[in-house]
Order: structure tokens, then C-alpha cells, then sequence
């Protein structure tokens, strides 16, 4: 089966290249056919790909010792649903997940323009192949996860790290790696345009919904790996400026800015190269964190080992940096504007002051995470940069951004007058102000605390106005009731609406951004009987408990929480201690908390002492912090409704179905492949 | 051309924006260098009152914890393979660190302290980190934990 799966990943190669000079001839000589058999060849590599890690995934399931990656992180003790997620516990085996992702993504994409956009498509295909070519060949000669010991095969496997065992590690770095994958799709298309020479909003508008899913998908992934790192880390906090998140967000900065920056170009043909220079850069980034938690570039706690696949990928980043600038130099002649910014207080110009402050965002966390390794190659010295590095300058550059994301959807395009401004923001900046009043006159004195609240009231203050416009529009034009008119507005302009909702979502985080300012945080040390005082809580330590499931031995702090100078008990909280058999000695800390609206009080069991019955306990006061999660979910709200499908499209999709035809053929054959392989590996 | 012009006044607009936040970051107490131990044992006035991050192995039987409290007391001496003043090899560096301690901190782990360095010669730890001292030499290659 390993040999099988080796096999694979040169089939793969070796489709990749024919449809790399498929698509490139049928580019060179305008032949239809050529074109058509490289989108073939697309499909074909998906196919290939899927069989690949189908065939890791059953040496996951077939307990095979001696392929190493699964050696390394499996053991026959894992529920079966952990065997197959382990697939991309590690480096060797999320390559090929990346890829495999990258691959039907092409698929996709190539399937849904192979109607629309025929001209650019061969370029597209090519730029696909090259990509995908270079992860198969890194893989390959670099990082093969069929590799097998040489000796004898081990009887059992080493386990995973039991901090990967856990729901929010299975749907995470998927999520993650599909969105991060998802901005590789725009970007071929845009070097496809480039290549072609055709510069119009065409590509955009294509790529249009591709961006929004990719950039939900990262945004989601990263909020699901503050979650884990809250939840199941126990760092107390969701974010801590480590290089690994910073290269998913990093991306996330440059893209945000580019889904915004395209509706320039929709409207008023502006801003054509810097839309170019915006999709190039998201996809560089997302390949620099690629290779930065990979690599053993940067130190960080969840990064990858160290490894000799830095040095490929650093050659593909310069190779892909040097021939998309090139192609945009080229082509710059051809993208002027077709409108000139009229006015600064025109919606135009409050996307650019958006898209400035979030590639100086970008700049900056580039800047601040690659410093030490910078630093060590010029100097020899080791150094860190630490987080309050980054609250320096992240926090202003967020609020500054909170703001315009309450300003841009007031302002008109091209310019608005005097009396439309006074109109759309009187309202909204008085009750950000008024909110600020009562905050301050409340004992609120941390100052960026008060903004941030000021300006997401200002933002909400913003949103609610227009959906109150919109409404009272449609109520006395057709006499609709308050729901329903809401309703009919979004459907009318999902984009527009669905846009809001997302706003709504981030000013919401923003709000829990703000609960870090009054945070409290004390580690105590508590013999059986001994009380704890933090905020308007009273913590008991009562006793311990020890228990084993075979599994692993788990220590158990039992703590009653009361309300502070009250006798009434608000909980009883068990943070926990476990201690893992496989991989030996390997110790989860399981926190609990006690959530609300308001606050959540959260503890960290840190150590204990079983014959003198007393613990080490981290305990912390976060307020605000679900408002973080409960944003994210306004965002995915946002999200749907500006993507959902209009009725027109929904029932011409139906008609479609018969071209749908040999997608389904082909889905087919992928399918008896696999039950064919399956059978092969179990039987 | 305009794109000669692009590209020299962003390479201006990138470089100053470097230099600006280098400047910014030297003058914050963000930025912390790391030191052997050993380097630190070799020339210690050169250090005091300074935040810097020390790296070494704990000393075997040298933690003791105040009874009743988070106060730690240990000694770290530095790492052979990786020292930079061979000499110092033998010496120790006493520790003093208040606080949660992580489930790797035990005799031989590899530590790393975040702190500064008194006349006296202890060291105040404010952060600490610790790595197992087997499993991870072992499993270098492979402890990706994403």
C-alpha cells in the first residue's frame, strides 16, 4: 500500500506536467483541443491526488507501523476517527493534504470558467499546475509521507500528541488550510489575465465569490485556533502574536484588503494594479507561512520541527515573487484607470484609506514575526520580540480600521455632499460619543478600552441606521411589516446587507478586543479548605481527585466557586491534570470556566501536591471574551447571506445540470477507484 | 517610467517604515536578547538590571518551593554542546521565580528565563519555559504539534 501511495505521487508529477504542457500549448496555439485536455488533466490530477491520500488515510486505518509518518503519529490505542485525522497531524502528511485541497479547488474552478473566461483559462490551468508541481515534487524528494523503515517494522506507533486529539484540532487546520489555499485560485486567475494581457473586471468578477469563501474559511480558521488555544492550551488568553498564527493572519490582512478593494474596480474601474499587487501579495504570504512553520525558520510553540524544506520553498517564493512582479511591470501600461478619485470623502477613497492601513498592518506583523530570524542572520544574536511589540502598533491600526469599516458604507461613491454626511453620521457619532460619556463617567479609564467601545457603538449606531433606512424605505413603498421588509432588503442586496452583518460581526469582536483592559489574573497556591478572593468571586479548594481510564491518570481539582461576601454557591469547577501513556508522558491541561455574557472566570490547574492536598491554580477573570466568538458568528451570518445564490441563478443552475454530466462520470470513477483501493488495502 | 517610479518610492516607503519600527522596537522592552548561561556566568556585571532571556539545564536537586506558596528557588548550569565560554561549564546560576510552573520544569529540563539579573547575582525570573529532557532530543524531528 505505501508503495502504491509512492506510485501515486509520481503519477501525479507526471499528469501535472502533461497538463502544465497541455494547457501551455493550447495557450501558445489558441487550440481548443489542447485547452480542453488540459482542463482534463485538472480534473485528473484531483483524481489522482484524492487516491493519494485516500491511500495514507487506510495506512492510518490499517495500523501499518512501518510507513514512518504513521509510525510517528498513530498508535493502535486511537479511536479510528483520530487514526484518520492524523493524516495531517504532521509535516510530511499536511503537504499532501495542501495539495490534495489545492487540487480540487482547481478542479472547481476550473470547471466553473470553463464556459466563462476561456481566454485566460490555459494560463490559469498552467499557473495551477505549477503550484500544485511543486508541492508533489517537495514532497517527493523532501518530505515523502509513504516512506517506510528499512529493518523490521515497528508493532506499535509513538501517538499523536494528545493536544491534537481534540474536535477543535480536527476541524481547524482543514478549515484553516482551505481558506489559505482557497487565495491560490484567484491568484493563477489574476496571472492568467496578466499573461493574457486581458485586464478588465472579468477575472474579478469571477473569482469574486472564490475570494469571500476563501476569506471566510481563514477567518474562521483562525478564530478556531484562538478557541483551541483558549479552551484547550490553557493560555488564559486567544491570541498571542506567535509566528504561527501570525502567518495565517498575515494573509488574512492582505486578502481583507483585497475583497474590498475589487468593488472599486467593479464600480469605477479603478485601482486595477493595486488590486493585481494586493492578490500577489495574499498568495506570497500564504506561501512564506507555509514555509515559516515549516522550516524551522522561526521559533514557535506550535510550529513544525526543523527541516530541510525551507530552502524549496524559499526558491518557489522567489521565483513566484520575480515572475509576478515581472508580468505586472509588463502589463502596467495597459491598467490605467478608467475614473479619476474625485473627492476624499467619496466611498472610493475610504477603501484605499481601508486597503493602506491594512497592508500597513501587514507590513508590520511581516516585520515584527521575521525580526529575530533576521536579526540572528545579520548579528549572530538571538533575540525575541514580545507581544506588547505588537499591541503597540496593532492596537491603533485596529481602531483606526473599526472606524472606517463605520465610515466607508455612509460615504457615496464618487463624492458625497455636506448635507449627506451630516445626515448618515450625526446620529452614529453621537451615540459614540454618548457611550463613551457613560463608559468614562462608569470608571472606565483604560483609553483604548473607550474607543474601542466608543467607536464599535459608533459602528453598530452605523449598521442599525441603514437597516432602519432600508426598511422604513420598503415599509411605506409597499406596505410591508417591519420583519418582512427587513428581509426583502437583504434579499434584494445581499452583498450590501450581508456586508453589514460581517461589519456588525467585527465591531462585536472588537468589543470583546476591548474586555483584555480589565482583565485580572493571579496564580495561588490552596491547601484543602483554603478560600481565594478575584473580582466577585470566592474560590474554595475542596479536594483532589485521582482517576485512571486506562488511557491516561487524571488529576482533578475540585472547587467551589461562591459569590464574593455571599454564602451562595455559583459552581463547582473541576480544572484538571491529564496525564497521557502515549506519547510517553505527554500532560493536557484540561481548564474549565464559568462562561457568561459578561465575563468568563476561568482556571488552570498548574500543579498539585497529593499527599499535602493543596494546588497551584492560575486563575483569571476574562470579561467580555465571548463577544469575540459570538462576532465571529455574526461574520459566518454575514457570510451566508452575501453569498447566498439569487433565485434567477438558482433555477439556471438546474439547466446546467446536463453539462454537470462528466463531472459526475468522473466522481464516479473516482469513487470505484477508491472502493477498489480500500478493498485492496483491508482484504 | 511609472514602473521604475513604483518601485523606488515603495522600496523608499518599505525602508523607512523598517527603520521606523526597528527604532521603536529597540527603545520598548519588547525586544529581549538570549544568552547562554554560561556567557552570562562568564561576565555577569555585563548584565545586570537587564531583561534578557537565559537558557541552561536545571540543576538536579537544586528546586526547592516555599511551603504554602509559588515561590521556586533552583540553580541552571549551562548546556555543554551549546556553550559559548567552555570555562563556565561547571558553574551554576541560582534562580529565583515566583509563580505557575509548566509540567516540563523538572531536574535536567532545559529551561529558558525571561528576566533580569541582580547584583547579588540571582537571576529573577518573570516568564519560564521548559522543555523535557529526554523525550525531545529523541523526537526532535518529529514534534510537530499543528
Amino acid at each position: 500500500m505505501a508503495i502504491f501511495g509512492e506510485l501515486l505521487l509520481y503519477v501525479a508529477l507526471i499528469s501535472i506536467a502533461g497538463t502544465a504542457v497541455a494547457s501551455v500549448v493550447g495557450a501558445i496555439h489558441r487550440s481548443e483541443r489542447w485547452v480542453e485536455s488540459a482542463r482534463y488533466g485538472t480534473y485528473a490530477v484531483f483524481g489522482i491526488l484524492t487516491c493519494a491520500s485516500m491511500a495514507l488515510m487506510q495506512l492510518f486505518v490499517a495500523e501499518d507501523y512501518a510507513v514512518k509518518y504513521v509510525h510517528h503519529y498513530s498508535d493502535r490505542s486511537m479511536p479510528l476517527f483520530y487514526k484518520i485525522t492524523a493524516f495531517w497531524g504532521g509535516q510530511d502528511g499536511s503537504l499532501l493534504f495542501w495539495v490534495w485541497v489545492l487540487s480540487s479547488w482547481a478542479a472547481m474552478a476550473v470547471h466553473q470558467n470553463r464556459q466563462r473566461n476561456r481566454a485566460i483559462l490555459p494560463y490559469t490551468i498552467s499557473a495551477l499546475m505549477v503550484v500544485c508541481g511543486f508541492f508533489v515534487v517537495t514532497m517527493i524528494f523532501a518530505a515523502n509521507p509513504f516512506e517506510t523503515y528499512l529493518g523490521t517494522a515497528p508493532t506499535d506507533g509513538r501517538g499523536l500528541n494528545p493536544l491534537l486529539q481534540n474536535p477543535y484540532m480536527v476541524i481547524h487546520p482543514p478549515t484553516l488550510y482551505l481558506g489559505y489555499i482557497g487565495w491560490t485560485i484567484p491568484y493563477c486567475f489574476a496571472i492568467g489575465a496578466l499573461a493574457h494581457g486581458r485586464l478588465d473586471y472579468e477575472w474579478i468578477g469571477a473569482m469574486r465569490r472564490w475570494c469571500l469563501v476563501a476569506w471566510i474559511l481563514l477567518t474562521v480558521g483562525l478564530i478556531l485556533g484562538g478557541l483551541w488555544a483558549y479552551e484547550e492550551l490553557g493560555w488564559g488568553g486567544y491570541w498571542a502574536w506567535d509566528p504561527v498564527e501570525n502567518a495565517a493572519f498575515m494573509p488574512w490582512l492582505t486578502g481583507t484588503a483585497f475583497i474590498h478593494s475589487i468593488q472599486v474596480q467593479e464600480r469605477r474601474q479603478m485601482y486595477k494594479s493595486w488590486n493585481l499587487l494586493l492578490i500577489i501579495l495574499t498568495f506570497l504570504l500564504t506561501m512564506l507561512g507555509t514555509m515559516m512553520t515549516r522550516s524551522g525558520v522561526v521559533q514557535s510553540v506550535h510550529a513544525f520541527a526543523q527541516s530541510n524544506i525551507g530552502s524549496w520553498f524559499g526558491w518557489f517564493i522567489g521565483g513566484a515573487l520575480v515572475i509576478s512582479f515581472g508580468l505586472l511591470l509588463w502589463r502596467l501600461p495597459q491598467l490605467r484607470p478608467g475614473n479619476q478619485l474625485e473627492s476624499v470623502l467619496s466611498r472610493e477613497f475610504a477603501f484605499l484609506a481601508n486597503n493602506w492601513i491594512l497592508l500597513a498592518a501587514a507590513f508590520f506583523v511581516t516585520f515584527a514575526t521575521l525580526f529575530p530570524s533576521l536579526f540572528k542572520f545579520v548579528s549572530g544574536q538571538t533575540v525575541n520580540v514580545g507581544p506588547s511589540f505588537y499591541n503597540i502598533w496593532m492596537v491603533p491600526i485596529g481602531l483606526v480600521l473599526l472606524f472606517l469599516t463605520g465610515v466607508g458604507p455612509l460615504l457615496s461613491w464618487r463624492k458625497s455632499t455636506g448635507r449627506s454626511i451630516l445626515q448618515q453620521f450625526a446620529m452614529p457619532s453621537a451615540l459614540g460619543l454618548v457611550t463613551g460619556g457613560i463608559l468614562f463617567a462608569l470608571n472606565f479609564r483604560d483609553a483604548w478600552a473607550l474607543t474601542s467601545l466608543s467607536l464599535s457603538a459608533f459602528v453598530f449606531a452605523t449598521i442599525g441606521q441603514e437597516f432602519w433606512r432600508g426598511a422604513q424605505h420598503r415599509m411605506r413603498k409597499s406596505e410591508e411589516s417591519a420583519a418582512l421588509a427587513v428581509v426583502t432588503l437583504m434579499q434584494r442586496a445581499k452583498r450590501r446587507y450581508g456586508g453589514y452583518v460581517v461589519h456588525f460581526g467585527l465591531a462585536m469582536m472588537f468589543v470583546g478586543f476591548a474586555g483584555n483592559a480589565f482583565k485580572a489574573e493571579q496564580d495561588v497556591q490552596l491547601s484543602a479548605g483554603e478560600t481565594h478572593d478575584i473580582r466577585g468571586y470566592t474560590l474554595r479548594f475542596d479536594k483532589l481527585r485521582f482517576a485512571d481510564d486506562g488511557q491516561k491518570n487524571m488529576v482533578t481539582a475540585e472547587i467551589t466557586v461562591l459569590r464574593r461576601g455571599g454564602d451562595d454557591v455559583l459552581a463547582k469547577m473541576t480544572p484538571a491534570k491529564w496525564f497521557y501513556r502515549k506519547p510517553e508522558d505527554q500532560v493536557t491541561t484540561e481548564v474549565d470556566k464559568l462562561s457568561s455574557l459578561q465575563e468568563d472566570l476561568y482556571l488552570v490547574l498548574g500543579g498539585f501536591d497529593g499527599q499535602e492536598q493543596s494546588v497551584a491554580l492560575q486563575v483569571k477573570v476574562n470579561p467580555l471574551v465571548n463577544y469575540v466568538w459570538l462576532g465571529t458568528a455574526f461574520m459566518m451570518l454575514g457570510f451566508g447571506i452575501a453569498v447566498w445564490p439569487d433565485r434567477r441563478q438558482a433555477t439556471a443552475r438546474v439547466s446546467v445540470g446536463q453539462r454537470l454530466r462528466p463531472a459526475a462520470a468522473l466522481a464516479s470513477l473516482i469513487l470505484g477507484v477508491l472502493s477498489s483501493l480500500w478493498a485492496f488495502g483491508v482484504g | 517610467m511609472t514602473g521604475m517610479k513604483a518601485i523606488v518610492s515603495g522600496l523608499v516607503i518599505a525602508g523607512a517604515a523598517v527603520y521606523l519600527l526597528a527604532d521603536t522596537l529597540f527603545a520598548t522592552d519588547a525586544l529581549t536578547y538570549f544568552h547562554p548561561v554560561d556567557e552570562v556566568l562568564a561576565e555577569p556585571t555585563d548584565f545586570v538590571d537587564r531583561r534578557i532571556r537565559i537558557g541552561g539545564h536545571v540543576v538536579p536537586g537544586s528546586i526547592a518551593q516555599r511551603p504554602g506558596t509559588l515561590d521556586y528557588h533552583f540553580r541552571v548550569r549551562p548546556i555543554p554542546e551549546m556553550a559559548k565560554r567552555p570555562e563556565m561549564v561547571g558553574h551554576t546560576m541560582p534562580v529565583m521565580f515566583s509563580g505557575i510552573v509548566p509540567d516540563t520544569f523538572e531536574d535536567d529540563a532545559e529551561v529558558i528565563v525571561t528576566g533580569r539579573l541582580t547584583a547579588n547575582g540571582t537571576f529573577e525570573g518573570q516568564e519560564l519555559v521548559a522543555k523535557c529532557p529526554s523525550k525531545y532530543e529523541a523526537d526532535a524531528k518529529n514534534a510537530g504539534t499543528y
